[in-house]
């Protein structure tokens, strides 16, 4: 492939178009653009860095305490703001998207809600301080990341209750707290830096709950991991006496530990890092987990494994939340619920790639055999299943920054290589180097996703009058009714009751309403749809698609 | 009020907050936690992904359509107000 003819490339055309400035996306602009490639740089946020990068947008402030460092943009990254070959369009969203015919991509785009400002000088070059209508690559980098999963339950949608993502979000760009007195629930290695980070600027944590059981999550992180099953190689381990006694396992999951000034030393540090302690190649993961760890220590905030947020309850607002003990399929323990009175409850499941945009380009996909996600299919050189279209970072598969990052790497100057501009051999070298270090970034995210197993138990957390679809008001019984009437995927089920047809599109819903229909009819995830296909990428005004170029 | 603060209301209440922070940040701020109300149901929705996914935070920032509070930022002036057109309940 050659450079765009002519005299030069027409002002909105580009050579590639980067969608996504998180850590991925910024480190496959700068790939491209060290190789020689002009780049457009894409993202619906104000300032560069994603969700894990996110940047206070307010200065400093309280807020300033809940950047660890492992979250701060680095140094190597922030350099493609000054990258005289990367043009950033901040508070951009891609709202169509699809090839031209000629051997390049035409991608519309919209400033967010029609009231957004660029807010960067880089960004002044756009016409009128507003970005352009769309523009032309030959190239496109889908680096459009993942959203949170979030399950249902009885209160689930009022006010107080978001994604443990929303309160670091908030607390990191805006140095706001949705509450004074929270609990952090949920599943994932997320739950530890927010609650870490809202303990710090001053949040009273009062319980941080991981859905998943110690010693379950153990057992399915070894099944996932041949190699790790030789008890022997468990020498870390043995820091955590109770692993190697069972009887000492149960007993601990019904303890509550609020008086312990260091409950993770006991339970879920160990569940999310049994693992990875054996794999001597992530040490600063290491640094990372024990800095939250030693956080939510100092700060006395008790951490319980087996343990689930399933109802929440307050007029027009979460006043107080129902605990329950789970077992390991995470259904709730009858009995063991209890009363917990609390001002917010921030709740995460894990991530689901975010697939709008590669689904729209015509890339294949592959659907997770456990979880309601599909991560973009790609080769070594982050090659998706379209010519010229290239995929990196969360998209592709949950795998944290560092990942995305190398990832990011690889798929900007796979890119530059795809339009002609092959990497200097001193480039290649550096590239070897970061496809080995990527290797070992996989196997620790391999590790960490076999350690939080996704469980069908949390079906029977909704309430028939729960609120499954949060736009359209869809109430949980009417899945149900659904299926009893025959509906055996979920657009059936999207058809008959409205679920997914709201303003997210489906963003929040679709991925449990996608569970809920393959454990009901007793098939594959993979065999009951998805809802992550759709013509328009982002809710956008008449005038824009009438005038979008 | 300094330059590094902006004046705005929400339902007819004067609020300020720090410039740059977006209107569901202001809002929280101030303590309001909810500002729209669902299309059939009326049940009340504030922040819940605050990265512009799931659209639970929608607002009337005064233009023509409501806005996603999590991305705009708040400016002087603004008159927000709970998201409840007519157009928007079922």
């Amino acid at each position: 492939m050659n450079a765009p003819s002519g005299a030069g490339p027409a002002e909105r055309d580009v050579e590639v178009a980067v969608v996504g400035a998180g850590p991925a996306g910024l480190a496959a602009a700068l790939a491209a653009a060290g190789a020689g490639c002009s780049v457009a740089l894409i993202d619906s946020a104000q300032t560069v860095g994603g969700q894990i990068y996110r940047q206070s947008v307010v200065g400093s402030g309280a807020g300033e305490k809940a950047f660890f460092a492992s979250e701060r943009l680095p140094p190597r990254l922030q350099r493609a703001m000054r990258h005289p070959r990367i043009r950033h369009l901040a508070a951009t969203s891609v709202w169509q998207a699809a090839p031209d015919g000629d051997g390049r991509f035409v991608l519309h785009l919209a400033a967010q809600d029609g009231r957004l400002r660029p807010a960067t000088p880089a960004d002044a070059g756009a016409s009128a301080g507003t970005a352009p209508a769309g523009l032309r690559a030959r190239s496109v980098v889908v680096a459009t990341g993942a959203t949170e999963l979030a399950l249902p339950f009885p209160g689930w949608d009022l006010p107080g209750v978001t994604t443990a993502g929303a309160a670091q979000a908030l607390l990191k760009s805006q140095d706001v707290t949705v509450g004074r007195r929270v609990i952090v629930a949920g599943s994932g290695p997320l739950l530890f830096p927010v609650a870490a980070g809202l303990a710090a600027a001053g949040v009273t944590v009062t319980a941080v709950l991981e859905a998943n059981q110690a010693r379950a999550a153990l057992s399915d992180a070894r099944q996932n991991n041949p190699s790790q099953n030789n008890p022997n190689q468990n020498s870390p381990s043995q820091n955590n006496p109770s692993q190697n006694n069972p009887n000492q396992n149960s007993p601990s999951q019904n303890n509550p530990s609020q008086n312990n000034p260091s409950p993770l030393r006991t339970d879920l540090l160990r569940t999310s890092l049994s693992g990875a302690v054996r794999l001597a190649a992530a040490p600063g993961k290491l640094r990372e987990a024990a800095g939250y760890a030693a956080t939510l220590a100092r700060h006395r905030v008790p951490v319980r494994a087996g343990h689930a947020v399933v109802a929440c309850h307050g007029a027009g607002r979460v006043e107080q939340a129902t605990i329950a003990r789970l077992d390991q399929d995470w259904r709730p323990v009858p009995g063991s619920e209890r009363e917990q009175a609390v001002d917010a409850v921030h709740v995460s499941f894990g991530f689901s790639p975010a697939l709008e945009l590669a689904r729209l380009l015509g890339c294949a996909d592959t659907q997770h055999a456990t979880r309601p996600t599909a991560a973009v299919s790609h080769d070594a050189a982050q090659a998706t299943s379209v010519p010229g279209v290239f995929a990196a970072g969360e998209v592709t598969g949950v795998g944290g920054a560092d990942v995305a990052e190398l990832e990011g790497y690889l798929a900007g100057a796979s890119a530059a290589r795809y339009l002609g501009r092959p990497a200097s051999p001193a480039r290649m070298s550096r590239l070897r180097a970061v496809a080995a270090r990527l290797a070992r970034a996989r196997r620790f995210a391999a590790l960490l996703d076999g350690a939080y197993p996704f469980k069908a138990g949390w079906l029977e957390w909704p309430a028939p009058g729960t609120i499954a679809c949060r736009c359209e008001d869809t109430r949980w019984a009417e899945i149900g009714q659904a299926l009893a009437a025959g509906a055996r995927d979920v657009r059936a089920v999207k058809g008959l009751t409205r679920c997914g047809m709201g303003y997210c599109q489906a963003r929040i819903c679709g991925p449990t309403l996608q569970y809920a229909v393959a454990q009901a009819t007793g098939q594959p995830l993979a065999d009951v749809g998805d809802l992550h296909t759709r013509p328009v990428l982002t809710p956008v005004s008449l005038d824009v698609i009438a005038n979008g170029g | 009020m300094t330059g590094d603060r902006v004046r705005f209301s929400f339902d007819g209440t004067p609020m300020d907050a720090p410039r740059g922070m977006t209107i569901g940040g202001a809002l929280l701020a101030n303590g309001v936690t909810s500002w729209r109300l669902t299309r059939s149901g009326g049940r009340p929705r504030g922040v819940f992904c605050a990265i512009g996914v799931c659209f639970d935070c929608l607002v009337d920032a005064g233009g023509d359509g409501p806005v996603r509070a999590c991305l705009v930022p708040v400016t002087d002036g603004d008159e927000i107000r709970t998201c409840d057109p007519p157009g928007m309940r079922g």
